[in-house]
């Protein structure tokens, strides 16, 4: 890698280096997967104090944005909401998928982080007072949802520590199984008791 | 050059932050626009609640594991009791479209829109096909009344059923054998001929669910009682003809009636936009599909093919229902 390449990484992928908050908001946005393999390992980033609050000021920021955003103020508590709801998952994936077991902690710093795009919905909603930007606004902000979508992802990905692959099939193939088994027993509960309905 | 990175993310940051007020302006500005939209969160702000009344009032619920049936008197009667409670339901809009039905139930519904107006939330009635006898006794009790010009309204009065089968038991050998209590404890049987005294008792107890229908409509329209009963000889009144004689107090559909609902709503709150609109029947994806499995007969209701003197609900007592 020449000096000039290497002028443009983030401070945060070097491990000698002192991260901050700043600095991780970077390296999210340029470099994600490298910035969240090192933010899914405790060793090299830890869950302590200082990074949680970090964690939580993005997850908060992002959340509030995006609600404002999008005109919904639920959507904060839902953004909130989610955030642990995606640390607690990823807990357990990692219990039952997992070739290692990560703390609540650094679940939680880790989806936290992967709110950060949510806070691109706030200067686009200021676009959509011009004449016809409806379409182009909202697809944007969709793929602003999308890519932390993706992040959240990566997270599964870092912290199962297995392949792209892989993660991708338990995510969309155990759900998958979970709600096709549920919905067969609903149906057939339906079915049976349809005289009663 | 590590210092750039940070002024960039500084930046970057500063500029969503700074956003904040410019997209919440403009958010309000849009929801100006779009202020009577039904969305979720109009549950959870001001709005106007649309209530659906429609078939016959009957105190059944028509109601399976997942939903009830939407305009069902008895979830009628739940939604208006829900609005009653709601402090965010600020008024309410009841579409009718009904032929009436048993006297206690219309007499709920009735009530129950008589307590929203004591609460201070005003109530619009929009007509549809039909919104006769009981279906006019509860939409006298809104604080306007419109209905199309082709309408079906009126048919004031009361009826009560009777089948007598005294002659083909006869005919069929059968002997009906009745132990009652009192003299007049089986006044409706099907297998007597009635007596004099029976009639005169039912005619006054028709008698009496007619004053109260009348006085209902009387105090509701607030028109004289003896008016009331020149109009209430059990007729029919198309919405024009019910223009006429003041039993409605305009012509013009739903949107016309949200419309006026809504400018009572901008005088009576002090607003300067539109109220948002609740409106059941623009639900959920999912609360569609699960509405949608209780909207398919599976059986064929064989009670809808009898005459009402034969349903067993609407036989032997008086009924507010047009026939």
């Amino acid at each position: 890698m020449n000096q000039a390449q290497s002028a443009y990484l983030p401070l945060f992928l070097d491990d000698r280096a002192r991260r901050g908050f700043i600095d991780s908001v970077y390296a999210i946005l340029m470099a994600p997967n490298r910035t969240l393999e090192i933010m899914c390992d405790a060793n090299r980033h830890l869950a302590n104090k200082s990074n949680l609050v970090a964690a939580s000021i993005a997850a908060t920021t992002a959340s509030a944005v995006s609600a404002i955003g999008l005109g919904q103020y639920m959507y904060f508590v839902t953004g909130l909401l989610s955030w642990f709801i995606t640390a607690n998952l990823l807990c357990l994936t990692c219990k039952i998928f997992g070739t290692r077991q990560i703390q609540f902690a650094t679940a939680i710093i880790a989806s936290a982080w992967t709110m950060l795009p949510l806070i691109f919905i706030g200067p686009l909603a200021c676009l959509k007072t011009l004449p016809y930007s409806h379409y182009p606004v909202g697809m944007a902000m969709i793929i602003c949802i999308g890519w932390s979508c993706a992040l959240q992802i990566l997270v599964f990905k870092h912290c199962l520590g297995i392949n792209l692959a892989r993660t991708l099939a338990i995510l969309i193939a155990a759900p998958f199984a979970i709600i096709s088994g549920a919905i067969f027993w609903l149906a057939l509960i339906l079915i049976s008791s349809a005289d009663f309905l | 050059m590590r210092f750039d990175q940070r002024v960039y993310a500084w930046m970057l940051l500063g500029l969503c932050l700074a956003s904040i007020p410019c997209a919440f302006i403009s958010q309000k500005d849009n929801d100006k626009d779009n202020s009577s939209s039904s969305g979720f969160m109009s549950k959870f702000n001001d709005h106007i609640q649309v209530v659906r009344l429609s078939g016959m009032i009957i105190d059944k619920t028509e109601a399976g594991l997942l939903s009830s049936k939407t305009g069902a008197s008895m979830s009628v009667l739940k939604e208006l009791k829900e609005a009653l409670k709601d402090e965010n339901t600020k008024a309410v809009l009841l579409r009718i479209n009904s032929p009436g039905g048993t006297v206690p139930t219309s007499q709920e519904l009735h009530q129950a829109v008589v307590n929203l107006k004591k609460a201070g939330k005003p109530v619009v009635i929009s007509m549809g096909d039909l919104a006769a006898s009981g279906g006019y006794y509860i939409a006298c009790a809104g604080d306007k009344i419109y209905a199309n010009p082709g309408t079906l309204t009126g048919s004031i009065g009361v009826i009560m059923n009777l089948m007598n089968f005294k002659d083909l038991t006869g005919k069929i050998g059968v002997n009906p054998v009745t132990i009652k209590s009192g003299k007049f404890k089986d006044i409706a049987s099907p297998y007597r001929e009635m007596t004099p005294e029976d009639r005169e008792i039912l005619t006054n107890l028709i008698m009496d669910s007619y004053d109260q229908f009348t006085r209902a409509v009387a105090d509701g329209r607030k028109m004289p009682l003896d008016k009331i009963k020149t109009l209430a000889d059990g007729r029919i009144y198309s919405g024009r003809q019910a223009k006429k004689v003041g039993l409605v107090d305009e012509l013009g559909s739903m949107t016309d009636a949200l419309a006026d609902l809504q400018t009572i709503c901008r005088k009576k709150y002090n607003l300067d936009k539109d109220l948002a609109v609740k409106d059941q029947d623009s639900q959920s994806i999912l609360a569609n599909l699960l509405e949608s499995r209780t909207a398919i007969e599976n059986k064929l209701d064989l009670q809808k093919l009898l005459p009402s003197q034969l349903v067993s609900n609407l036989s032997n007592q008086p009924l507010w229902l047009y026939q």
